[in-house]
């Protein structure tokens, strides 16, 4: 459970680095841009840390901030779109390792699985992302993007349905 | 609700974790019954392994953690993967990249086919570390999922490899070591985690406290094996040639 007692501030800050990772990967498929990304996963921690107080300890961190992350998307769409042309999903991403090696055999599929990500719609998207990439519960998805239970099922069998398509063409149903 | 988008719906929720445990009994009943069933079963659960792969958890690093205005005095305050390299390692070079990149390199292989041990088929996870080439995803019992990053063989003569794990909302990493009485969890994930059959395979002690990385060091790894050596040594039983 997450203390703001005295170093309630301290305790904040630790749960939020733990979360940061999965954070920036939410903001990332929802804005489908990494600069854009980056930009809401920063401007998402500035308004928890200001916020930490509105908090309810013993719930979720990580739906509060996605939350947090999604009500600044939308506020914010029409600017973050007129900061730029929105750079292609596949070379916001670092498949090069240290010495530079190129990724060769895995990085078609894995643009592949990009790119079907990407034409999802954005509710979708972000239903991909808290069940299939952060393994949360219907339930906990439900309440973290506050829609009912039936439809996060709905739709995550929707975009699995064109995930399938845009992987495996005519072989999907 | 039609009957189609009805069994899209069951699949999702047998994938995610969302049937109860007779659902799940039920449902695999079905799939194994039903061939047509059973491989869109297979086919969606690779399109979510490739999705994880695609979309593995970012690195963070200082100067991301600063930007953020999360730094502290002492340094970033690490609790994630993600955050755990240190800045003097002395890991192998390969242990840079993380998954799903190591993966695809030490075996050389695409993410390209999904083996599935049904219950009752004799697979679990031992025999998923034991027959699934790395890259691949050896689906288990209730929409677990086992997929081997990359095998390698530590300083005592153990063969080794490191995979994820997903049930649930449980993902994991770790690292199984074999020996002649099977694999031996060497490491699990970060902090708590509860494993997928703990009557079948064993943790060695401290596994579920130490860090990916602090194992590769421990266990003296080698660079990552060769896909046909991986293969050889599949088709063998694990034992050296």
């Amino acid at each position: 459970m997450t203390d703001f007692g005295k170093d309630g501030t301290g305790a904040v800050r630790r749960e939020i680095v733990a979360v940061l990772p999965r954070l920036r990967r939410f903001c990332l498929t929802l804005t489908r841009n990494q600069d854009a990304g980056d930009d809401l996963c920063q401007a998402t921690v500035e308004r928890a840390l200001a916020r930490a107080d509105q908090f309810i300890p013993g719930t979720r961190l990580d739906s509060w901030m996605y939350r947090i992350a999604q009500n600044i998307f939308i506020d914010e769409r029409r600017r973050l779109r007129t900061r730029g042309v929105e750079v292609e999903v596949e070379s916001t991403f670092d498949l090069v390792g240290d010495d530079g090696v190129s990724i060769v055999e895995g990085r078609s599929d894995l643009a592949r699985a990009r790119s079907a990500m990407a034409t999802l719609p954005e509710e979708q998207r972000m239903l991909m992302t808290l069940v299939v990439l952060d393994g949360m519960s219907y339930k906990d998805a439900a309440a973290t993007l506050e829609i009912p239970v039936g439809t996060v099922m709905s739709r995550i069998a929707r975009a699995r349905r064109t995930i399938d398509q845009h992987l495996n063409g005519g072989t999907a149903q | 609700m039609t009957g189609k988008s009805d069994i899209h719906e069951r699949i999702a929720a047998y994938l995610d974790g969302g049937m109860s445990e007779s659902e799940a009994r039920a449902f695999e009943q079905e799939v194994d019954e039903n061939p047509s069933l059973a491989a869109e079963l297979e086919r969606l659960m690779h399109n979510d392994a490739l999705l994880r792969a695609a979309y593995a958890e970012p690195e963070i690093d200082d100067s991301f953690l600063a930007r953020m205005g999360l730094e502290t005095q002492t340094g970033p305050a690490s609790t994630t993967p993600a955050l755990a390299m240190p800045a003097n390692d002395n890991l192998p070079l390969w242990r840079r990249w993380q998954w799903p990149v190591g993966g695809a390199i030490a075996a050389g292989l695409a993410l390209a086919l999904t083996l599935t041990f049904q219950s009752g088929a004799g697979g679990r996870f031992n025999d998923a570390l034991d027959r699934t080439p790395s890259g691949q995803l050896a689906a288990l019992d209730q929409g677990a999922s086992l997929t081997p990053v990359l095998s390698f063989e530590a300083g005592d003569g153990r063969f080794c490899r490191e995979f994820a794990y997903s049930a649930g909302s449980s993902n994991r990493a770790g690292i199984a070591c074999r020996s002649a009485g099977g694999w031996t969890i060497e490491a699990w994930g970060e902090g708590a985690g509860t494993l997928p059959d703990p009557g079948e395979i064993a943790l060695a002690s401290g596994a579920d406290t130490r860090s990916l990385d602090e194992t590769y060091r421990a266990l003296g790894a080698s660079d990552p094996i060769s896909a046909d050596r991986e293969s050889a040594l599949i088709k063998g039983g694990w034992i050296a040639e």
